[in-house]
């Protein structure tokens, strides 16, 4: 499997392409970026990695190359799409950190399953040091399968896993894509990042179109579910878009069993997206509730100004906060990052953020990566 | 005084008209529509929009260099060159290709004259009757205004 990652790699690394801007379709066309496409073949093949190093005040450190991902995508038919995405992670990890384990009891022999003493306040805390190195290492997961049909811009349906369509954060996780390297709590700590069901979206046909839904529900166990964040079984959601001209805005609520608390788990979220000439904010506040006796919640808000300094160079400040009633946990953040694009497929981000953790106590933390669309 | 400011006035308009620029988006005559609106070209560009009526359509962009897709970025899609790549990432990502490119705007029209569903945008000069055209957009200065045929 490893020989096959690498010879995909070397094969998209070396070929070369033919002018995209032709009156015909070239017979083989890589783009950078953009993947590799045959004519006789309805799919393109394409993919990206990325590499990441995090240190902190507390002497922890982490060098993770990360993903590396390979997409193969394209319409079978006129309304028929499909997609897949195989991707390997920590292909290579060597990290140092510290770990608060939480409810920690120094007599474990009393320790029995009696759901409702996990529910009680937790009072002990301690830290433990954790060192790992791992050898190269290449275990493809199947990130995302779906096929999907377009009956009309207003319905749409997918069917298999994917993306689960919350928030502006989540849709666009991946390292190349995303602004910084160190994600907000608001985007991955309150959902499953991805959903294996079916999707019904579109375009809703009123008000010239600016208005986007989308609704998804599973009802089976997810598909290669190893790296998803929340495992669950059942999961229902809908989030509706409205753009006021090029400012989008967000509402979403869902509901899922999180199999690993055995709890049912709502939110709500909302979220904003305002571009403004070199400026662009974007925020998401999410709440989350635990159903049943001993209900808990959480909540966290992030905002976020991109700025572009001068061409293919953005500066990046964020706000974030985090509040977990379950164990009096509160963070907040200030981050400052610069991620510079040399080349629209690549990105190379630097960052610090200062954090204020009620758990952890204070912390600063720089994080740099590398990332590639191919 | 006030003759000096209404020459000044008039040659200030005179100048600004005779400097406007139109764009005009032209479809394959299997195109159920004459008419469509500046946000729903827009929305096909950017792939968020498939149909119209019913019929799938096949949306043809000019290549980055060409100065009349600098300016239909700007005017119609409000995004430069930049933001676009860094949106065709996203839609990378999720599968989705940006329109075909062609080499140029004879190109475009014959192109859309033969495929079914096709929508372009070219000079008002390139025209033919081989198309039809769904919305002239006038680029005056900084401003630009829907228009229909």
């Amino acid at each position: 499997m490893r020989k096959l990652f690498l010879t995909v790699l070397i094969v998209f690394i070396c070929f070369f392409s033919l002018p995209a801007y032709s009156n015909e379709e070239p017979l083989i066309n890589y783009e950078f970026g953009r993947g590799l496409k045959l004519k006789w073949f309805p799919l393109r093949v394409g993919g990206y990695l990325s590499v990441k190093y995090r240190w902190t005040n507390k002497d922890e450190f982490e060098f993770n190359f990360e993903n590396l991902a390979v997409l193969l995508y394209g319409d079978i038919s006129k309304r028929t799409r499909f997609f897949f995405e195989l991707e390997a992670r920590d292909l290579y990890l060597k990290k140092r950190e510290i770990e608060i384990e939480e409810d920690y009891d120094e007599d474990e022999d009393d320790d029995d399953d009696d759901e409702e003493e996990e529910y009680e306040e937790y009072e002990k805390y301690r830290e433990i040091e954790i060192e790992i190195e791992r050898e190269f290492e290449i275990k493809p997961e199947v990130e995302r399968i779906y096929l999907e049909y377009l009956i009309s811009d207003a319905l749409r349906l997918r069917v298999g896993k994917f993306i689960t369509p919350i928030g502006i954060w989540n849709p666009i996780h991946i390292p190349p894509l995303k602004w910084t390297s160190i994600d907000p709590p608001a985007a991955t700590d309150f959902f499953p990042r991805f959903t294996t069901g079916l999707k019904i979206y579109g375009l809703l046909p009123f008000q010239s179109e600016s208005w986007e839904y989308s609704i998804f529900i599973q009802r089976t166990k997810g598909i290669d579910d190893r790296n998803n964040n929340v495992r669950t079984d059942n999961f229902y959601g809908l989030e509706i878009k409205k753009f006021f001209s090029d400012i989008s805005v967000e509402f979403s609520i869902g509901k899922f069993k999180d199999l690993s608390i055995n709890r049912d788990i709502q939110f709500t979220g909302i979220s904003f997206d305002v571009p403004y000439r070199r400026f662009r904010m974007m925020s998401e506040f999410i709440y989350g509730t635990e159903k049943g006796s001993n209900a808990y919640s959480r909540k966290s808000y992030y905002i976020q100004g991109i700025y572009r300094v001068f061409s293919k160079n953005y500066l990046i400040v964020r706000n974030d906060y985090f509040d977990n009633q379950k164990n009096n946990r509160n963070i907040k953040a200030i981050l400052v990052g610069w991620n510079y694009r040399p080349l629209y497929p690549i990105s190379l981000k630097v960052e610090f953020q200062w954090k204020k953790d009620s758990l952890e106590g204070d912390l600063l933390e720089f994080a740099t990566s590398f990332a590639v669309l191919f | 005084m006030m003759r000096k400011l209404i020459t000044f006035i008039f040659f200030t308009i005179w100048f600004s008209i005779s400097k406007a620029e139109e764009i005009v988006i032209i479809a394959n005559k299997s195109i159920p529509v004459n008419h469509i609106s500046k946000r729903e070209v827009k929305l096909i560009y950017l792939k968020k929009k498939f149909f119209i009526k019913g019929t799938k359509v096949v949306p043809v962009n000019l290549h980055p260099f060409n100065p009349l897709r600098k300016k239909f970025n700007r005017y119609i899609l409000n995004m430069d060159e930049e933001q676009l790549s860094l949106y065709w990432n996203e839609m990378y990502f999720n599968g989705i290709d940006p329109p075909i490119v062609l080499s140029s705007q004879r190109a475009v029209v014959e192109f859309v004259s033969k495929v079914k569903g096709a929508i372009g945008y070219i000079s008002p000069k390139y025209v033919n009757n081989k198309v039809k055209i769904l919305l002239r957009v006038r680029i005056n200065g900084k401003k630009s205004s829907d228009s229909r045929r």
